[in-house]
């Protein structure tokens, strides 16, 4: 047994003519034998040197012949498996099933000053049991939810980050990928036992630092997937163009993709966009722009129409907005559905406010019921006998007629219909009556239920509580023996 | 499982067949109707309080008080037959008026009172003047109720207050109205005694005009 997910049912949106989807493989392929990429890691250009890339040591670059990269290509699988703390949260990543991943923000927000906040160790676990017990979050990513924590240096935040899951998050998740956090956190993982990932992220333009390099082959290594991400800037860290940023996020992606899968054949992949527009009024990116969209039901098509790998939709969590409002429901809104039905594999979606600087747990309720209906709506229309209902139109007839008395209506209802948690679904009169409730307000008391009925299922013993606390201990020992702290 | 707890549960099933048995087999093998139509209010109960709270919806809310509904008709018959009167919190008959065919929200209303402990009787749509007035007087009601969805149709709810006084009914039983094209000074311009924005308005109204 497997998380269910949503299997989709329709065939996924295509942007992309062939000959679009062609111009920009090849582009991809030139930039790689040409120009080549920057590798800042002495092990990973030795590798490629030994399978026949041209290597430049002064200048850690490495140029790639297309050959080389169409078979590391094809030796992605088209899915893998992750394990969870029990069955029921096991995901097998990749064909047509959607599942959904929170979006992480550095601090917290205020609920009525909209001021931002940095977060306590407690806000922090309490964030993480909410997206354990939400039934859209299948998995997690890495610094997720929170990225900063009050008094926490930073070098401990991500082992921190990752012990506060590994007690209240039950699902799989991603592994850091700085300052050898990932050390402590497969150790953290086999403790727990759950399956963790790499994150190997680019730094545009064409360039790979040695922390996430580490990390994807230690992941590798063991056997565990890797989840390749291009993180460009469209107008400052990658071409204006949209082709021309996907041509270049298709380059950076790929040889990394040659380096996982030198490292060990067969790895899995997960292709992770999280590509946004420069704000060209004020330099940061610009979160929920629909230049996003296209960028990722173009990456979508490629990746999944093209190359057989599961993707991660990564920019449809934060919004430009500062608050909790009309443009974050829109733009979240309008860049998830079309990452959905352009065939994502993971969405990231939930918590996630303002760009990547702001998380609330409310919001991650409310984006549970995004992802809900979107889920609904990748499932599509089930067309057989009983839902035809014809037996049942048949029966009602004409006015005064009516399918609420049927037990068509009762025995259907619920499988066809999504019901939302906490969208207000209320009459005016009622909604009067109950104080005139937002949905907001119906998150925060949505929130404090959850909290207070939260139990991990499975429950840690004691003894993978203390290992946990050991673990962390031993990682703090590490950077202060390094002087980092 | 006996037919007290099978009644019981195949209300919460959704099961009108197996109701409708259990009422039979019940009074077959000799148990007393009156404390038959207890398991149909405990479950009438439970289904009452899951709708209220969110849990239950108006699919699951109107199929089982239908199943109620067939159960409860087989034991009133033989209350009757028994020579006795079954209990009731009240008597509330239910119609849409002449000229008008809209079912659903007098269908929510007769299941929410049902739920509740009332005896309903549901006239049906289209129904005429002299139909509710009959309803009326055959069924000793304390209440009726009518419905209206359309402005046109609505005034007949006036006509059918006078045929209430004409035939000296009015004195005893309360009126109450709701649907989309009413509302509370048409209710007073007509001398109804309540008006009910929502179906679950309905519940408390009759309880008011019982008291």
């Amino acid at each position: 047994m497997t998380a269910k997910g949503y299997l989709r049912k329709a065939n996924p949106l295509e942007i992309l003519s062939e000959a679009d989807v062609e111009a920009i493989h090849r582009g991809a392929l030139d930039v790689l034998a040409v120009t080549g990429t920057r590798f800042e890691s002495n092990r990973a250009l030795k590798l490629f040197e030994k399978h026949g890339c041209k290597v430049d040591y002064d200048l850690n670059r490495v140029r790639m012949p297309s050959g080389l990269v169409e078979e590391c290509l094809r030796q992605c699988p088209s899915s893998f498996l992750l394990k969870g703390r029990s069955p029921k949260t096991d995901l097998t990543i990749g064909g047509n099933t959607l599942y959904f991943c929170p979006s992480p923000g550095m601090r917290t927000i205020d609920l009525d000053t909209w001021e931002q906040r940095v977060p306590t160790i407690e806000e922090n676990h309490q964030a993480v049991k909410i997206l354990d017990k939400l039934p859209n979050i299948n998995l997690a990513a890495s610094y997720t939810p929170y990225c900063e924590l009050q008094g926490v240096p930073g070098v401990m935040l991500l082992p921190v980050s990752a012990w506060s899951r590994m007690k209240y998050f039950s699902k799989p998740q991603r592994v850091g990928s700085s300052m050898e956090s990932h050390i402590w956190e497969m150790q953290m993982a086999d403790v727990v036992g759950i399956d963790v990932f790499a994150a190997m992220e680019a730094a545009p333009p064409l360039t790979w630092y040695g922390d996430a390099i580490d990390c994807a082959w230690a992941c590798a290594e063991r056997g565990l997937p890797v989840e390749v991400g291009c993180g460009a800037v469209m107008g400052g860290t990658a071409p204006a163009t949209l082709a021309g940023a996907l041509v270049q996020s298709l380059a950076e992606m790929m040889a990394a993709i040659v380096m996982v899968q030198l490292v060990n054949p067969g790895t899995g992949i997960l292709a992770n966009a999280f590509v946004f527009a420069l704000n060209m009024m004020t330099g940061s990116p610009a979160a929920g722009g629909i230049e996003v969209s296209l960028f990722q039901a173009a990456f979508n098509q490629l990746w999944r129409g093209k190359y057989n790998v599961p993707t991660m939709i990564g920019a449809c969590g934060p919004s430009s907005s500062e608050l909790i409002d009309v443009q974050l429901g829109f733009e979240k809104g309008i860049s998830a559905s079309l990452a959905a039905v352009s065939g994502a594999s993971i969405i990231n979606l939930h918590g996630g406010i303002h760009v990547e600087l702001t998380y609330h747990p409310a919001q991650s309720i409310i984006d549970d019921d995004i992802a809900g209906m979107l889920g609904r709506f990748v499932q599509g229309i089930e067309v057989n006998h009983d839902t035809l209902a014809l037996d049942v139109i048949h029966e009602v007839g004409p006015i005064p007629g009516h399918y609420l008395r049927n037990k068509h209506t009762l025995t259907s209802w619920k499988k066809e219909h999504f019901l939302p948690a906490v969208s207000d679904r209320l009459s005016y009169h009622d909604w009067i009556k109950q104080g005139k409730k937002t949905i907001l307000e119906n998150a925060k008391e949505k929130m404090e239920t959850m909290l207070a009925a939260y139990e991990a299922d499975p429950p840690l013993t004691e003894s993978q509580n203390a290992d946990l606390d050991r673990i962390l201990e031993e990682a703090r020992a590490y950077y202060a023996k390094k002087g980092l702290l | 499982m006996d037919n007290y707890q099978i009644l019981k549960t195949s209300i919460l099933e959704y099961e009108k067949e197996k109701a409708l048995q259990a009422a039979q087999a019940g009074i077959a093998e000799g148990l007393e109707p009156m404390n038959m139509l207890n398991a149909i209010t405990e479950a009438l109960n439970i289904v009452g309080e899951g709708f209220n709270s969110g849990e239950l919806f108006l699919p699951e809310l109107i199929y089982a008080s239908d199943c109620a509904q067939a159960a409860i008709k087989v034991l009133e018959d033989k209350i009757t037959a028994d020579g006795k009167v079954a209990e009731h919190k009240g008597i509330v008959v239910l119609g849409t008026v002449k000229g008008d065919l809209h079912d659903i929200g007098k269908s929510i209303v007769a299941a929410l009172l049902i739920a509740n402990g009332y005896k309903v009787v549901d006239l049906g749509t289209d129904v005429p003047t002299d139909k509710l007035a009959a309803g009326v007087r055959e069924n000793k009601a304390d209440v009726l109720g009518l419905s209206a969805l359309l402005t046109t149709t609505a005034a007949e709810m006036g006509n059918v207050i006078k045929k209430l006084e004409s035939e000296g009914l009015r004195s005893k039983v309360k009126v109450m109205i709701g649907g989309g094209a009413t509302n509370a000074n048409y209710a007073k311009h007509i001398g109804a005694d309540a008006y009910g924005e929502t179906a679950v308005d309905a519940v408390g109204i009759v309880k008011d005009l019982l008291q």
